[in-house]
């Protein structure tokens, strides 16, 4: 359970998020929309560690965030940013980078249960093989879901993971994210027909 | 055979060797004009006194005479590390030091104590050139490295929250970082010692040899020097980065300026 308790962020001496309450229980699908600017992201990110509310409180399962707690936390997390580009060459590289981590080697999935993953997504085989600047925004991203999906944690934190996308893979994406079952998933989205499919909103903004 | 001693006059015209890099370094307007004069000046000035110094160190040949000389020489390296990088002085300042300090110590200690073996380890003759030396390319290393390490961290501060984000401890997230600067660090000094002697006559030797020295001596030193520095500026590097990042990273691993 991820528990938001009164924070507040301050950016530029100005107040981005003020007295926010909120609680996600374990193994809900939440998606936080509204206006860009309002903390959305800052938000997500607080949850891993990287934004630090000025104040208030952040407890997942009960256990206050915190210096000596986030390293924790962080082992229970998947990560996804928005648009971003990592410096690995090829989409084989940038799939099992994650998994090289201590933490992730014993779930470095075959290039089989890939593909499978791939097929779910609607992603064509031959991708897998490609460099990385040979694929699309929306491949990127499909891509990038998927691992974080295969990393199997408790807490999977999206920050806008369809903003590349068409019409059918949202749907598709949208189903995957719906089959993580035992994962607690944070979302940030604009996309209307994303947050629809969600039966948990949370809406920031004035 | 006797040196051939430079006149001031002809030391005149070797320096207007310069006028060909200052004059494209102001053409593409690097604005390094004014850093490679005053640095020229400085070399001239501060080569001139130690000239006076070393004799008087020699002369003396005191063990906390030399012992304060390196330190000080430590002092200047470190400073001059975080000038060159823009990093925080007062923030890194102690991190550098104690990195040249302790790598500075352990490879003085092993190179003059177990293959040069003079009567005594910090016997000044050998102990402070020898430490110069080391310290000059701890620092050129040290400057590519930190530059190196805090600029993509800057630039790639998504995949070093990415790899946090997903699981890795801060050493494995940083690791892509340290690994690009130990590979920008010393690549050139890998590439340098595979060709010396076939396209560069290193510097140790030449002087050695027009210092009266025969060749055979000169080369075994220019070789043991060479290995000295190489493990010297990689024990120095890692020192470095790692003493550093306790100051540098917050207890949530991100970083502080």
């Amino acid at each position: 359970m991820i528990e938001f308790d009164n924070l507040t962020f301050i950016y530029d001496n100005k107040p981005l998020m003020q007295h926010f309450t909120c609680c996600i229980a374990r193994g809900e699908k939440a998606v936080l929309y509204g206006p860009s600017g309002h903390g959305k992201s800052t938000l997500l990110a607080s949850v891993p560690g990287f934004v630090l509310p000025d104040e208030g409180s952040i407890r997942i399962d009960g256990r206050t965030l915190d210096a000596t707690t986030v390293q924790q936390v962080r082992r229970r997390t998947a990560w996804l940013p928005q648009e971003f580009t990592l410096p690995y060459d090829t989409i084989q590289e940038l799939i099992e980078a994650p998994f090289r981590l201590r933490i992730n080697q014993a779930l470095k999935p075959s290039r089989e249960t890939v593909l499978e993953h791939f097929d779910r997504l609607g992603l064509e085989h031959e991708l897998y093989d490609k460099r990385s600047i040979e694929i699309s925004g929306g491949q990127r991203q499909r891509i990038m879901l998927m691992i974080a999906a295969l990393l199997q944690k408790d807490i999977v934190l999206l920050d806008e993971p369809t903003s590349a996308l068409d019409p059918d893979s949202i749907a598709r994406v949208i189903n995957y994210i719906h089959s993580l079952h035992e994962a607690t998933v944070l979302m940030v989205s604009h996309d209307a027909r994303f947050i629809d499919s969600f039966d948990r909103k949370i809406y920031i903004g004035d | 055979m006797e040196t051939i001693n430079i006149g001031y006059g002809h030391m005149v015209l070797g320096f207007l060797l310069l006028i060909i890099p200052t004059y494209f370094l102001y053409r593409y307007r690097t604005g390094l004009v004014k850093d490679t004069l005053w640095a020229a000046l400085r070399m001239t000035v501060q080569l001139f006194f130690i000239g006076f110094y070393l004799e008087y160190l020699f002369l003396w040949d005191n063990l906390w005479i030399n012992l304060l000389w390196v330190v000080l020489m430590i002092v200047i390296a470190s400073s001059t590390v975080l000038k060159r990088t823009k990093l925080p002085q007062k923030m890194l300042f102690m991190a550098v030091a104690v990195a040249f300090l302790v790598s500075l110590l352990i490879i003085d200690l092993y190179f003059l104590g177990l293959v040069v073996r003079p009567e005594k380890i910090f016997t000044a003759r050998y102990f402070i050139p020898i430490s110069g030396m080391i310290l000059g390319n701890m620092l050129s290393a040290n400057v590519i490295a930190l530059n190196s390490f805090y600029g993509s961290l800057n630039r790639e501060r998504q995949l070093y929250l990415y790899l946090l984000g997903n699981g890795a401890t801060p050493g494995e997230a940083l690791a892509p970082f340290m690994r690009e600067a130990l590979i920008k660090s010393f690549n050139p000094t890998i590439a340098s010692m595979a060709v010396m002697g076939l396209i560069a006559l290193p510097g140790t030797m030449t002087g050695q040899i027009l210092g009266g020295s025969s060749p055979s001596v000169a080369i075994k030193y220019q070789i043991m020097l060479m290995i000295t520095i190489f493990a010297s500026s990689l024990i120095s590097v890692l020192l470095t980065l790692w003493i550093s990042r306790r100051k540098t990273f917050d207890r949530y691993g991100m970083k502080r300026f």
